[in-house]
Order: structure tokens, then sequence, then C-alpha cells
């Protein structure tokens, strides 16, 4: 061991060099391991869903499954639009502007939708996440007040009119979501935002 | 930072286990290329462990989704291609890194006694890497997983009597199916990882009581130095471990050229047929073991009788368990005993061609030359004893001669 | 030592040569594909015009042509997605199996890992090997591919095809094709450069990240040459001590 060969500022210098530079090395190696486990392209694919609305009657409702969740998809009849603007039912809602709700841009308007026709909700319960029921007619022991006809969460009682307005007297705090969604043709609308 | 090292001293080993294996453990100086891989298998295995976790999270072990989900990861998960592929390189670079590392061990005797644990407990983690590789090879379900397993497992018919509902016990089912896919998952992925792990530790641990042997095969622990340390010995940290990791980066660079640039290796890590769904309605024409399987595979074949064959190829194995006492020669170098340095050289070569030959169509010549150099492999176990104990090795240094 | 390096060094050649059995009997040409987006993108538009009819990629997505290949979503969907609804989807024909068995008797195989199973050069050769049969179903046969089910698609770039010589000059010597004395027959330069498009863009079907691997690999080789050398330095650093 002869000192005189040594020097230790060379030798730490060559350390830390070799240290940060290998350090660099396992940071960039577990980029792959990270990224592997964010969706994939399998799963990217069904970011979207499509549904054709010439299939659907006036006032009927149909499920889909999107990105794993219930969506419904509903024709309004002319009257179920029309009930949406009366002044009683706007008086009961929590969230009228749905100011406080999740949407997006297009749909934070009364009827909550692109075109009033037409309803695209996430059908999961603002609450606890129960699925509510769809409750289109109005009338009905259920509700304390008057039911104008809308959804219905039978967990904890929530009440939302037509158009997902969480009614007051519900635990849910907020009105039921819209996903975003894009008409591809009049009568083929594409829910979610593609990815890639 | 100390008074936590302290605190944690107090209740684990952890100084004295860092000296003891690493600042501590005195290895000889005079390590050469030879001395990379042992260092290079523990980064492959934690290469493979990682790889092979990652891979488990797309990977499906049901017959009808298997292969579909190999291609999966292979397209669609994100970087699923770059850990599949080092998953398939490092079990290739598994076995070269092994190979070399129990040649290593026979240059310089480093079998021999003291070190016979050492090397049956490697002998073993060998044995479970054999199984590890072929149960892993099974899993993409493409046509050579299927009948490489159709053939390995059917070596078991030859066992007399209780052979044919051995197999059958061994598959879960008629042929090989699902629940065989199922259960050499398992294996693969839980059970033999965990008995390798246990093993390695043993292997390290044994040869840190005894101490590394070296190049010239003397003990360093007899020639001690003014402060009582072998005069030939050099702490293992930080010597050893910059120039592995030297070794490790180098190791690198030429498995990244592979998974960058030849993933497949000309259908040698990566076999054409295997991108073909497994099929049991069609063998293909020739169905051949993965490389590393190919001398035992080779000698296997070279045999025209079934139960004999078998027990050839099992016996070409277990005989390296027996090398540390078929070895009598009082020096353990091949370096002062230059006829047994031919023979060795005889028994690498004869295990390289048999290697070649496992990988071919069995035509005439290819069987009477596997058969050939069969006689050679097992010619190396019969003559060992006798020729050690007769060939006068040349005179062994005290001290290490230097020379890498 | 050296010896022993030597000889591994051969057996491992030796392997790695032998390990690609030609198969059939039939002699290949050979062909290595070229990864050039540019060719690739001819390929894919190549292989929508004339294959995608019958043969499916169903493990392809379009959507790898933008993202690999630097198509614009515009183009794959004009050029390329004939009634496909995302870009999303797989590479499908529209042709059935039944359809299939009803025109040609025989489904048409699956595309996605062929240049895995064959090798390029197979498909190269294949797709340059047919040849006039009056006996088969389709009037043609195949060389490489003996009593395939598979007609020529590339007829309209082969010199029988009428108007052939309109656009490309006559050869001067020579009949060249049809003649089986052993020797392969010329190919004309339209279309071997159409196949070897196709044969590329099949070759990278078959896996996709060659495009990946190549434009990450001289990153990593480079910082791995880099933290060579930085730890064979530290290394002779320490080794000084030694003597």
């Amino acid at each position: 061991m002869s000192a005189d060969t040594v020097d230790p500022s060379r030798r730490r210098f060559l350390n830390w060099t070799a240290g940060v530079v290998g350090a660099i090395g396992v940071g960039y190696a577990a980029v792959p391991f990270i990224r592997s486990m964010a969706p994939s392209a399998s799963v990217e694919a069904q970011a979207t869903e499509t549904v054709d609305l010439s299939k659907i009657e006036p006032g009927q409702r149909i499920t889909i499954q999107w990105q794993g969740k219930p969506v419904w998809v509903i024709r309004r009849t002319e009257r179920m639009v029309e009930s949406l603007d009366s002044e009683e039912l706007v008086a009961q809602l929590k969230d009228p502007d749905s100011g406080a709700s999740e949407q997006p841009d297009f749909a934070e308007n009364a009827y909550r939708s692109r075109d009033p026709g037409v309803l695209v909700m996430v059908a999961i319960c603002t609450h606890l996440g129960c699925i509510p029921s769809y409750r289109p007619e109005p009338g009905g022991e259920f509700w304390s007040g008057a039911w104008e006809g809308g959804f219905f969460c039978p967990c904890h009682g929530s009440g939302f009119d037509l158009a997902g307005r969480v009614l007051d007297g519900s635990p849910a705090p907020r009105n039921l979501a819209v996903p975003y969604y894009e008409y591809l043709s009049d009568s083929r609308i594409r829910i979610g935002k593609p990815r890639g | 930072m100390n008074r936590f090292i302290a605190w944690v001293d107090a209740r684990f080993p952890l100084t004295r286990m860092l000296r003891e294996h690493l600042t501590e453990y005195y290895a000889p100086k005079n390590f050469n290329f030879f001395y990379f891989f042992g260092a290079l298998a523990l980064l492959v295995l934690v290469v493979q462990i990682l790889t092979g976790i990652w891979l488990t999270m797309h990977y499906k072990p049901d017959a009808e989704l298997a292969f579909g989900s190999v291609e999966h990861i292979m397209r669609n998960v994100n970087y699923g291609w770059l850990i599949r592929y080092m998953h398939a390189t490092g079990a290739s670079a598994f076995f070269i890194i092994v190979y070399l590392h129990m040649f290593r061990g026979l240059m310089y005797g480093s079998h021999r006694p003291p070190r016979e644990l050492v090397w049956i407990v490697g002998m073993l983690i060998f044995l479970v890497l054999m199984g590890e590789a072929f149960m892993g090879y099974v899993l993409p379900w493409g046509q050579m997983s299927y009948w490489g397993a159709q053939v390995i497992i059917n070596l078991f018919t030859a066992i007399p009597w209780i052979g044919p509902d051995l197999a059958e016990w061994i598959r879960g089912g008629f042929a090989i199916s699902d629940p065989t896919l199922n259960r050499l998952f398992a294996f693969h992925v839980v059970a033999l990882p965990i008995v390798l792990i246990l093993l390695v530790g043993v292997h390290l641990v044994a040869l840190h009581e005894v101490g590394s042997n070296n190049p010239d095969g003397i003990e360093i622990k007899e020639t001690k130095d003014a402060q009582g340390r072998p005069a030939d010995g050099i702490p293992f940290h930080p010597y050893y471990t910059v120039k592995d990791l030297f070794g490790a980066v180098v190791f690198l660079f030429v498995a990244a050229v592979i998974i960058f640039y030849f993933p497949t290796v000309n259908g040698l890590f990566l076999e054409p047929e295997n991108f073909e769904p497994a099929d049991p309605l069609n063998t293909p024409e020739h169905i051949k073991p993965v490389w590393y399987f190919g001398t035992f595979y080779a000698i296997l074949r070279a045999v025209p009788h079934k139960l004999t064959g078998v027990v050839l190829m099992g016996l070409s194995i277990l005989l390296l368990f027996l090398l540390p006492w078929l070895d009598r020669s009082p020096a353990r170098s091949w370096r002062y005993r230059p006829i047994y340095k031919q023979m060795l050289l005889i028994f690498a070569v004869s295990f390289l061609v048999l290697m070649y030959l496992g990988s071919q169509p069995p035509t005439a010549t290819y069987t009477l030359l596997a058969q050939v150099f069969t006689v050679i492999y097992f010619a190396f176990f019969i003559a060992l004893p006798f020729v050690s104990r007769w060939e006068r090795p040349r005179p062994v240094p005290d001290r290490i001669t230097g020379k890498g | 030592m050296r010896i022993v390096a030597a000889a591994v060094a051969i057996a491992l050649l030796g392997l790695a040569g032998s390990a690609f059995a030609a198969g059939e009997g039939a002699s290949l040409r050979s062909m290595d594909p070229d990864y050039s987006k540019e060719t690739l993108r001819e390929g894919a538009r190549s292989f929508a015009n004339n294959c995608l009819g019958c043969h499916s990629l169903s493990r392809f997505r379009y959507r790898n042509l933008v993202d690999d290949l630097g198509m614009t979503k515009q183009e794959v969907e004009q050029d390329l997605m004939k009634g496909t609804v995302s870009i999303n989807d797989h590479m499908e024909s529209s042709m059935t199996e039944e359809q299939a068995r009803d025109w040609f008797g025989a489904a048409a195989p699956d595309l996605s890992l062929v240049s895995r199973v064959r090798g390029p050069s197979w498909i190269y050769s294949m797709l340059l090997g047919f040849h006039r049969d009056s006996d088969s179903a389709t009037g043609w046969n195949n060389r490489v591919f003996p009593q395939a089910a598979m007609p020529n698609v590339l007829y309209n770039l082969t010199p029988e095809a009428p108007g052939y010589y309109d656009s490309v000059p006559p050869p001067g010597h020579g009949e060249g094709s049809g003649a089986d004395n052993g020797e392969l027959p010329e190919v004309p330069e339209g279309l071997d450069a159409e196949v070897r498009e196709l044969v590329s863009f099949l070759a990278y079907a078959s896996d996709p990240s060659v495009v990946a691997r190549r434009s990450l690999g001289p990153w990593v080789l480079g910082f791995l040459a880099l933290l060579g050398l930085l730890t064979y330095l530290v290394k002779r650093e320490y080794w000084r001590d030694v003597h």
C-alpha cells in the first residue's frame, strides 16, 4: 500500500462521477417497469364506447359499460325535457347550475347534455356509489315530495331529476356525473375521449 | 447515523456481516476473467426475478390465453417487449454464465476439499436452474413449449412400473394441457425461485466460510502478513466490488446489444417455431430443446434404449456432483497438472459438440457422432480417479504467482 | 485459456448458424427486411391493397402505424382502414373463414407472426415463387409453397400481365420466367421493390418493437459505454493499491 500513488481527491471525484451516472442509469432502467404498469394499448382501445341512438325508443333507457362503469343513454321525450324547466322543480335542486358537479363544459346546463333529447350519464350515485333506479313516470310513494320523474337511489334514498340533478333532502352531495361524449353522426355517439 | 447503526448492531449483526462478507472478506488478488461469472450470475438472478415479477403482471397461465397474453406483452403493454426480451435473454445468459462459472471451478480445482459443499450446493443451484428454465420455456405455450414439455415429461414414462402413472400425475391430465401449464407456472414463479434464492444464500455462506480459491489453487490463508491477514488477499470491498461492477456493465452492454438488435439470436434464444401457438394435433418437424439443454438431450438420444438413455442422461449430470471425490490429485489447479488440463479440455469439447448435436436432427451420422462424444464425456469421469492419482503435478508454489 | 475461449466462440457460432434450418427444401432467395419508416409505410399501404382482402393481422393495431411509423391518423383512416371502426382496432380482413373456404378451399392464415415463424426470406421467395399451373383451382402454383390455395396477387407486376411492357422496356435477351432448370427466374424491378416493401412490413408487424428498439438502442449502448468507462477508471484507481 504505497500512499504516493493514491490521490484521495481523484478517487473521490471518480467515485462520485461513476455513482451519479450509475444512479441515473438505475433511474432510467426503472422507467420501463413503471410505465409497463400504466394502461396498455388494449385497455386504451376500450377508452371509448360507441352507441347507436336509432335503436333507442323515446323515453327508453339503455345501460352500457364504459371504462368499466355503468352508463345510461336515455332518449328523453318532449314531456321529460319540459319538466326540467319547471320552476317548481328547479327550486328543489341542490345544485341547479351544476357548478359543483362533474360534467364536460357542454353539459353544464339545465339539460346536462349536448342535445336536450339525449341524456348520457354515469349511473353511479354521488353519495356512496350505488346504481340508482330509473323512475321516469311522475308520482310514487318512495319520495317525500312530488316526484316529477327521475332517478332514485334505493341504497340511501337519494333522488335525482331527469337530468341527474340531485333533489333537496337527498344524502347525495352532487348531481350525477356526465361523461365526455360526441356525435359521430346524427344517430351515433362516442362516449369517452379516444386515447393515442 | 452512527447511533442508529449502533442501535441496529445491538439487535442485528449488520456491521459484523458487512465486515465478514465484504470489507474484511479477503479474496486472493489474482482473480482473472473467469472470476467475473459468480457476481454476474447473481446480477442475472436479480434481473430475472425483477423482469419475471413484471411479466406475471400481464401473463395469463391458461392454455387458451397464454400465447395471446405473451403477444399482448410484446405489443400492447408499454415496454412489455423490453421486459420480455430481457427475461428471455437473461435465461440464456444465465446458462452461459453458469457453465463458465462451473468450468472455472474445474479448471482451478475450486470444487476440491475443503470446498466440496460449495460445489454440491452450486450443483443443486444448477439443477433447480434447469428446472426453472424448462418450466419457463413452456409458459409462452408455443409449439416448442408444448412439444418440449411433452418430450421432457414423457421421460418419466421410462421408469419401470410406475412411469406412465407418474407422468400422468405430473401432467395432471391425459396429455400436456391446461392443468400442466398452470402447475408449471406455479413452480416457475413461486416454488423454484424461493429454492433458488435460498440455495444461492447457502452457496455464498459456504464459500465465505472456507474462502475463495484462486487460479493457482493454493490456500492464501496459509501465508499471513504482520497484521495476521492473508498476505496474498485483498478485501473484497472495495477491490472486487469495483472490479465486478465494471464486469457487470460490460455484461449489460453485451446483453443490450442482443436485446435491442438480435433479440432472438437467429432462433437460438427464442425459436421461430415457438411463435406458433401450441397445437396438440401437430408435431413440428424437428423438436429440439433450447441450446443450453443440448448436451444432455444429445446423450439421451445417443442411446437406442429408452430407459438406458434416460439413466445415462441423469448420470451425465449426477456424476458432476461426485467430482470433488473423483479427483484425487494433491494439486488443485490445472496450471500444475498438464494431463488433467488436456483431459478437462477434451471434456469441455465433448460437452460443446454434444450441445451442438442436441440441436441437430438425428441423422445416422449425427447419432454416431453423439455416441462417440457421449463415450468421451463419460470417459472423463471414469479416468479421473486413476489419472489424478497417477499424474505427478508440477511443483505448486507457496504464494500466488501473480499472473492472471 | 485462449483455446477454450475460441472453442466456445466457434461452438456458439456454429449453433447460431445451424439453428436456422432452411426447412421445406426449395432453395430460398435471401432477403433482409428494411426497417426504414418510409419502406414500412409503403409496405403497410401495399398490405392493405393487396393482402388485407383475405389475410388479417389480427394482433396488429392500426394505431401502431401512427405511433411507430409516423403516419397521420387521417392517412390511416382514409387509405388503409376499410370499414373498420377505430384506429385502435386490429387489422382484420373482412373476408370470413366460410367465404375463404368457398372461394379458395382453405382459410387464409393470419399473418401477425408469419415472419417470426417462416422468416422474411421464405415470404419473399414465396411471393416471387408463383408459376402457372392449369391443374390447380386458381390456375397458379408455388415453387416454395406447393399446392398453395393463394393465387398470384401481384400478377399485374409480372411480365405476363397484359400491358406490362407498355410501362417497362422489354429485356434484351433470354426468356427468363417459367424455365425450371434449377436457376431462379429473374425478377422484374417493380415487382421486386413491391415485394420487399411488403415483406419488410410483415417482418415489422411480427415484432413492432423493432422500431422502438432501433431508436432506443443507441442511447442505451452509449450510456452503458460511458458507465463502463467510468467504472473502469474507478476500478483502475482502486487497484493502484494492489501490488
